[in-house]
């Protein structure tokens, strides 16, 4: 019996491959997107402007206090109420994005301000104006510790990426609910599942062990 | 070239500086000594707007440092700041260190600036760590790489705030060597330092502070022989009895 089921996945690996394709792109756009816009609001938050500063506080403290399962509804099914329509991938995009920025722009801001201020007094007497010092003095040294929780983020993203099915998209995830139905041995079908996100985020994490190794070891020659 | 009017500033309740009135010419050396909490180094850092101020006004070559319309940036590229903690760009060498400002800020191409930088770094002493890492280097040769770097900017004023108070004592001479050199070269100099060796044979006079003011300025010779003020003679027994 076994065997027929997995002849039968067997069957149904294209569509699984469609779904990790789906799973793909949505993470990939939504981790570009989002750390575009986490390195804006870090950069901008570290940089202590007063009004600014707690409208991306409430931003972040928002993204991180709800569920992202409510913020994909809240896009999805209430915008459209507002008369803000969208298709479900641009919505799951936009949503995963902007619900990754507030982490990422956690990651970014933290690692700004380990930066000693004398390294910033420093630049800033030289006469480096405020982007010359965040290029070539602050960002530099800030990327050290950013990196590894970076793309740790990712890895949370990808797996995050998986609340998308609840509005219609075939990610893995909901291809695996589609199949379960017609080969009903759930362990199976949602053992690949699994195996399919292990395979892209299995590198992700070695890398982030890479670079929080590489942070170490430098260190230590310092 | 240096103007302090009437400057106030507060941090919260402590009156960090109060009502000081300053003037340093072109070439001169001022040595502002004092205990700590007087307000000199707040002082220094004023001079290139590191520190805003509350009142009054400081002027760089007639220019107002504080006005909002100076372009602090361009003025700043025209005064060197050495720190007493170094705050050299670890993930630098040292001659990039030295070259970052001349090519981002004053634009010459990078050979002009590596030339520059070698000539400036020789004469600090320290060309041969020109590839090397701040971290690879002792306190004393990345004091001495810092003031290369303001040097590179060829600054009209350079300001120390306690450039060897963070140094182990064998090396303290080898960087009073280098500003005494610059002093002889007729640098404009604002000094915040313990050093009174230093003081007494190079300054062109020295201002004494304690609690936010100004309460002596004099020539090195009547500074340490004949102090005006009761406050003076008291922390020159403490720092010149041993």
């Amino acid at each position: 019996m076994l065997g027929y089921y997995f002849n039968n996945l067997l069957g149904t690996l294209p569509f699984f491959m469609k779904g990790l394709w789906m799973t793909i792109m949505v993470s990939g756009i939504s981790l570009v997107a989002g750390s575009i816009l986490g390195f804006v609001v870090g950069i901008t938050r570290s940089s202590r402007i007063p009004v600014l500063r707690y409208v991306l506080a409430a931003y972040i403290d928002f993204m991180r206090g709800t569920p992202f399962l409510v913020q994909i509804f809240i896009v999805f099914f209430i915008f459209p109420e507002w008369g803000i329509q969208m298709d479900a991938f641009t919505a799951a995009v936009l949503s995963l994005s902007v619900y990754a920025g507030a982490y990422v722009s956690e990651i970014v801001s933290g690692g700004m301000d380990s930066i000693p201020p004398g390294q910033i007094e420093a630049a800033a007497s030289s006469g480096l104006s405020w982007f010359q010092r965040l290029r070539y003095v602050i960002m530099p040294q800030a990327m050290r510790p950013i990196l590894p929780p970076l793309v740790g983020q990712y890895v949370l993203l990808i797996k995050d990426s998986s609340v998308i099915s609840v509005i219609g998209l075939t990610d893995v995830t909901r291809v695996g609910w589609l199949t379960v139905q017609r080969i009903p041995e759930g362990l199976m079908v949602f053992g690949l599942v699994g195996i399919l996100y292990f395979l892209i985020c299995y590198p992700l994490i070695r890398l982030s062990n890479w670079f929080e190794n590489r942070l170490t070891i430098q260190e230590f020659k310092i | 070239m240096i103007q302090f009017n009437q400057v106030n500033k507060w941090f919260g309740k402590l009156h960090v500086l109060n009502d000081i009135n300053l003037d340093v010419e072109s070439g001169k050396v001022a040595v502002i000594c004092g205990p700590s909490g007087s307000g000199k180094s707040t002082l220094i850092r004023c001079i290139n707007r590191l520190e805003p101020i509350a009142s009054g006004e400081i002027l760089v070559d007639d220019i107002p440092v504080h006005d909002r319309k100076t372009n602090i940036t361009r003025l700043r590229a025209e005064i060197g700041f050495v720190f007493q903690q170094f705050n050299l760009y670890p993930h630098m060498t040292v001659l990039e260190n030295v070259t970052l400002a001349p090519i981002k800020v004053r634009k010459i191409t990078r050979s002009e600036a590596v030339d520059l930088s070698m000539g400036i770094l020789e004469k600090v002493g320290i060309h041969d760590k020109a590839g090397a890492y701040p971290a690879q280097l002792s306190g004393g040769q990345q004091q001495r790489v810092a003031i290369a770097r303001g040097l590179a900017m060829r600054p009209k004023i350079m300001l120390f705030d306690e450039p060897t108070s963070a140094l182990d004592p064998e090396m303290i001479n080898e960087v009073l060597d280098v500003m005494r050199n610059l002093a002889h070269e007729g640098m404009t100099m604002v000094v915040v330092t313990h050093e009174m060796g230093f003081a007494r044979e190079v300054a062109s006079h020295i201002i004494f502070m304690d609690q936010g003011q100004i309460i002596e300025k004099a020539m090195p010779a009547d500074f340490f022989t004949h102090p005006k003020s009761g406050r003076t003679r008291l922390f020159l027994s403490k720092i010149l009895s041993h």
